[in-house]
């Protein structure tokens, strides 16, 4: 008798954890840097987006992204440690947050790292990490510039050293115009008054 | 009796739990067709150990998320474009698991050996502790020459656990479509081409010009610009003639002719 | 006899929403990308923060342009929505931000499902978030237009030229 009261009570504990470890929430976050260049002193969007693939609703999810030092960079807009109270199953959620490197060189975009309640009575919270972005190298932004600005000055600067090679024949020629012309004015007006 | 009964127990016990094994099995397939937004396909671990059968602790998810399916059936990726696709991976053990590398290629779909397109092996390195969960992300580009043709893809992800003994799992391992991106005209294209045509067509009303104005020079002048210009043609005009060294007497003299002259033709002429 | 009672409800409960969001202050400070030669998407961000509030929502929701987002808690009475969008399709001007507590997300969400318009929902706060363009680069490269300057200068004193000497 007694051990058929234990076989129910083993029988009920496996069950009750089958049925825990199937009605969980499963969070996929990926961490996106959306940048074609990673350029000193501009903006880096960051975009995480999480996904619940469960099947209930992840709830208490905090993602937290200490992965961006503060001596290297400056939050611009948007926050690095966030919450959603709840995720449903099957839905997505992003966040964006937009940074700026302040100085350049290669530099190592890790995994934010984050935690979840998977079920409405789960005790502990369910940690995981995001994807990675993996290593970039930020350009300073000297380099950016000599690559990519439209260099107007420069070619002011051109045009105006090229100037005297086209002025300098035409002045020439303007000049002893004008003053052939002047003669010519004095000429006519002598011969009018005679 | 009492032998009896735990004997009865056991294989309830096993029965019981092989019965919810399969349950569990059903309701992961379940969950693949019914799940509404993006859920694509779930293997488990287990079926794709280098060795024999034998449980692991990991428990892999494979989602796509560029292009976004509704279903597991109809996997299209667009030739050219970026795919993307996230791997969920926990570890559900008690010790630490290590994973290695992921990578995905094309295979060809009659014969899964015979690799086509093979994308990069990311290095990953990266220690699972138990309990744990990660998330890997992978991005690839099918080729463009291979549009319009099913092949087989093929999505692996190695890890090894703590003794050292390395596993890899086969997370997709099917057909998929390859299909052609069939493009609108773009607004930076067509501009491109109005451009272009602009170009064209401003050479060639230069070119004719310039033909034009050739031509005209050799048949009205007979002689180039230049040397008709610096020919000798004396002087046309009176008023442009310095007369300064002229006498005066002399100068007077001339301005009566000139008034005269007319005169004199149309007097002849009359006469 | 049930019509009045039923306007009665609805009423009180747009009162009570109404008085509950009446007691906050919101703020909002946002963010669009500005510069499109670095970055593949346009961002916004709007951080909102709360003030004077008694009864802060725990969770806040955003209605733009018929696009729901769930705002990030970023703290006590500190919400962040942000949402992404393509270049090519993210219009210039201001772009309405509608800011829903619980109850008013809860009564969107049933008149989108039924696809009923969602004019009706009070939101309880609503902002402006302006996207004025991002800097795609020049517009012609500096080179070719430095060369189109050269050839005018060229064709003008060649005309010049030719009509001195003609």
């Amino acid at each position: 008798m007694y051990s058929l009261k234990s076989f129910i009570i083993v029988a009920l504990v496996c069950t009750s954890l089958t049925v825990s470890s199937l009605d969980t929430a499963r969070l996929l976050v990926s961490k996106q840097v959306l940048n074609k260049l990673l350029v000193q002193d501009s903006d880096i969007l960051v975009k995480y987006t999480i996904y619940n693939v469960g099947s209930v609703p992840a709830t208490n999810v905090i993602l937290q992204d200490s992965g961006f030092p503060a001596e290297a960079f400056a939050t611009v807009k948007g926050n690095l440690n966030i919450r959603f109270n709840r995720i449903p199953s099957g839905a997505n959620v992003t966040h964006a947050v937009v940074i700026k490197p302040l100085t350049y060189g290669r530099f190592n975009f890790s995994a934010a790292v984050v935690q979840y309640k998977s079920s409405e009575n789960a005790e502990e919270p369910q940690f995981a990490i995001s994807s990675e972005p993996g290593e970039g190298y930020i350009i300073s932004y000297a380099e950016y510039d000599k690559k990519f600005s439209p260099h107007l000055l420069d070619w002011f600067a051109f045009a105006v050293m090229s100037l005297p090679a086209v002025v300098a024949p035409f002045m020439l020629w303007w000049v002893s115009k004008s003053k052939y012309e002047l003669i010519l004015k004095q000429k006519r007006e002598k011969v009018s008054k005679d | 009796m009492k032998f009896k009964w735990t004997l009865l127990c056991l294989s309830l016990l096993v029965a019981s739990a092989g019965f919810v094994r399969a349950e569990d099995e059903i309701d992961t397939d379940e969950e693949m067709i019914v799940s509404e937004d993006q859920v694509l396909v779930e293997t488990e671990g287990d079926e794709s150990i280098l060795e024999d059968v034998e449980p692991t602790d990991a428990d892999t998810f494979l989602l796509f998320t560029k292009p976004v399916f509704e279903e597991k059936a109809s996997i299209e990726l667009p030739a050219g474009r970026l795919s993307e696709f996230l791997v969920g991976f926990t570890n559900k053990g008690s010790n630490d698991l290590v994973l290695e590398t992921l990578d995905a290629s094309l295979r060809y779909p009659m014969d899964f050996n015979f690799h086509i397109q093979n994308f990069t092996t990311v290095l990953l390195e990266k220690t699972i502790p138990p309990g744990s969960q990660a998330t890997l992300g992978y991005a690839f580009i099918p080729a463009d020459a291979f549009a319009g043709r099913p092949f087989g893809l093929s999505i692996n992800l190695a890890y090894r656990d703590i003794e050292g003994k390395q596993m890899i799992s086969k997370l997709y391992n099917d057909t998929v479509n390859i299909i052609e991106v069939e493009e609108g005209l773009d607004g930076e294209t067509l501009f491109l081409y109005v451009l272009m045509a602009a170009a064209c067509v401003l050479l060639l009303v230069c070119g004719q010009q310039f033909l034009y104005s050739v031509g005209k020079k050799r048949v009205g002048g007979g002689l180039p610009n230049r040397t008709r210009a610096n020919l000798e043609t004396g002087t046309k005009s009176s008023k442009q003639v310095d007369m300064d060294w002229v006498p005066k007497n002399v100068l007077n003299h001339l301005n009566k002719q000139k008034a005269q002259s007319p005169k004199q033709k149309r007097a002849k002429k009359t006469d | 006899m049930i019509g009045p009672c039923h306007c009665a409800v609805v009423a009180l409960s747009l009162y009570a929403m109404v008085s509950a969001a009446a007691g906050c202050k919101y703020s909002v400070d946002s963010y669009t990308t500005t510069d499109a030669m670095i970055v593949t998407e346009a961002a916004f961000i709007a951080q909102v923060s709360v003030a004077e509030c008694e009864d802060p929502p725990s969770n806040l929701y955003a209605e733009v342009e018929g696009k729901l987002v769930v705002a990030a808690n970023a703290g006590p009475n500190k919400y962040q929505v942000s949402w992404l969008d393509d270049f090519k399709k993210a219009r210039r001007g201001d772009y309405n931000v509608k800011l829903y507590d619980e109850a008013g997300y809860g009564q969107l969400r049933k008149l989108l499902r039924d696809g009923e318009s969602i004019s009706g929902v009070t939101p309880v706060h609503s902002a402006y978030v302006r996207y004025s363009g991002a800097y795609r680069g020049v517009w012609v490269n500096s080179e070719f237009l430095a060369a189109i300057v050269s050839l005018v200068v060229l064709y003008f004193a060649y005309t010049f030229k030719s009509k001195i000497v003609s």
